[in-house]
């Protein structure tokens, strides 16, 4: 049995865990940033990377405790996001791990931010056993910094099929929260006020779907500026497009709309590409509204659908252990004896 | 391919202005990719407008004008998108920053996603080729603003939607020399 420790730093969450050979999350420990940028409304890069100082030790602590590790040197590896994220957030991560990997003389194994969303498809949760192994697999990654159609062949190997021309459909949930002023983070707030709410006053663009040329690309830029020209429409006809029961009203079309274009286009490459699973995953895959339209979706074409439980939605280290057991598979751990790791800010998965 | 219609250019001893409007997202993506190809040196571009007026829209033209074959995404997210091209003397460098989410950042902040080293290397010799760096929500950057740079504000009409009308602003000699070609 593998035993890895992860360590994720890459944006708002420091995060550690232990995972056992991909699947088994014996522990998740995630110290959240977020209620101090809701604070604030906003990210403090020189804060974020101060804030991952103070919390990594405890976080790696109470990830070996939870887990039942008494030594490092017990554990089999350590792996650590080293990109896509900020650097000074990444490089906290990177530190910490490499000073653990160095003390015990355990393999460090770098892993992709991204590679960890697609991971946390394989990790088990209680109750939501994580997807199996039958290939092609269809990713969808959607969060607040990506939005990517992604064809797996097998473990590791990645194809793009599609992505945001402009915003990130999370990005998208934030921006139009803040021009409704629903809150902050974007996805929750709209999903909150969109609950139980008709969808017969507005009408939204669905953007690029059944677009030939785009047929796996996503624009969120033109429907945030349709919800834009929307709220000035009702100014002028002195409807207070900010009241709580308009706000809702566009809030629920405006998610309708970002919904419907990821899984129809999730749908239609599933089918174009034949394949045997279709995983979401990413920040935005936590949303009632995708996972229950999802759900009927693929129920509908039969071809299963696996999205994380929510504690492995948003950013977390579970995923990155996962994602290292199965990086290192194809070579083995000693191959990871490298300390040299660097911290990238933009790293592309394919 | 893009219908300009430039005022005339208002040009002063350290300043230069110049109108431009565009109509819907293509003409936008030509007016950044026109000003991308009439760039001849380093430049700080500070762009500013409200939330859906175009930045990235003409961020994507720029990218185009200076032969950058990229998907430009928005960086509000990342904070900072960096595309690149090409070694030595002929590299064309384009830094895409948006400090939408750094409010209330001081100076820490910032060089908390490296802005006083991109600004470093505006000054450096043209041996190490073209950057533009591009900074979107700029006005919220105040007197860390450089003096040297081309404010290019972008204001959005409440009564036609597809209607941007762009104030471009040359502060120091390269970036009036760049707006007095452009009206040309």
């Amino acid at each position: 049995m593998t035993h890895i420790l992860a360590i994720e730093t890459s944006c708002d969450e420091t995060a550690a865990a232990v995972v056992v050979d991909g699947r088994r999350v014996l522990s998740n420990r995630v110290a959240s940033q977020i209620e101090m940028h809701r604070r604030f409304g906003g990210v403090f890069p020189e804060v974020a990377s101060r804030q991952h100082v103070l919390a990594i030790q405890t976080v790696i602590r109470e990830a070996l405790d939870e887990a039942g590790v008494a030594r490092v040197a017990d554990l089999d590896a350590i792996a650590v996001t080293h990109g896509p994220g900020l650097a000074g957030s990444l490089l906290v991560g990177v530190n910490a791990a490499k000073g653990l990997a160095f003390a015990s003389g355990l393999p460090l194994i770098p892993v992709n931010h991204l590679e960890g969303h697609v991971y946390s498809n394989w990790a088990d949760m209680p109750n939501n056993p994580g997807a199996t192994d039958e290939f092609p697999v269809l990713v969808l990654i959607v969060s607040g910094g990506h939005t990517e159609l992604v064809l797996m062949s097998g473990h590791g190997e990645y194809r793009l099929l599609g992505r945001t021309l402009d915003d990130a459909a999370g990005e998208a949930f934030d921006k139009v929260a803040r021009l409704l002023e629903l809150g902050y983070p974007g996805g929750p707030a709209i999903q909150k006020a969109a609950e139980g709410v008709a969808l017969d006053r507005f009408s939204l663009p669905r953007p690029l779907l059944h677009n030939n040329d785009h047929r796996f690309n996503f624009s969120y830029s033109g429907l945030k500026t349709a919800v834009l020209n929307l709220t000035r429409q009702l100014e002028r006809e002195g409807i207070d497009p900010k009241a709580p029961e308009t706000a809702a009203a566009i809030g629920a079309e405006f998610q309708a709309a970002a919904v419907e274009v990821l899984v129809e286009k999730t749908a239609d490459a599933a089918q174009e590409y034949g394949a045997r699973q279709v995983c979401i995953c990413g920040g935005v895959s936590a949303n009632r509204a995708l996972r229950v339209s999802a759900q009927e979706r693929f129920a509908g074409l039969g071809i299963p659908l696996h999205i994380p439980a929510f504690a492995l939605c948003t950013d977390n280290a579970a995923m990155i252990g996962a994602a290292a057991y199965f990086r290192q598979q194809p070579s083995g751990l000693s191959a990871y004896h490298n300390l040299g790791v660097d911290v990238h800010a933009s790293l592309p998965l394919t | 391919m893009t219908h300009l219609h430039p005022g005339a250019i208002e040009a002063s001893s350290d300043s230069a202005h110049l109108l431009l409007t565009t109509h819907g997202p293509e003409e936008t993506i030509g007016l950044g990719q026109r000003i991308g190809q009439t760039i001849r040196s380093n430049l700080f571009i500070a762009l500013s407008g409200d939330l859906g007026a175009g930045k990235t829209t003409f961020t994507k033209g720029l990218a185009a004008g200076l032969g950058l074959p990229v998907t430009v995404t928005s960086p509000t997210f990342t904070l900072v998108n960096e595309y690149a091209q090409g070694k030595g003397p002929t590299a064309r460098r384009l830094v895409h920053v948006d400090v939408y989410r750094l409010e209330g950042g001081g100076p820490a902040e910032l060089d908390g996603i490296g802005y006083g080293d991109l600004l470093d290397d505006l000054d450096a010799s043209p041996g190490y080729g073209l950057l533009v760096l591009v900074v979107e929500w700029a006005d919220r950057l105040g007197a860390l603003l450089p003096e040297e740079r081309l404010d290019v504000e972008s204001i959005s009409d409440e009564d036609e939607p597809d209607v941007r009308r762009f104030s471009l602003r040359a502060w120091g000699e390269a970036a009036t020399g760049l707006l007095q070609a452009l009206a040309e």
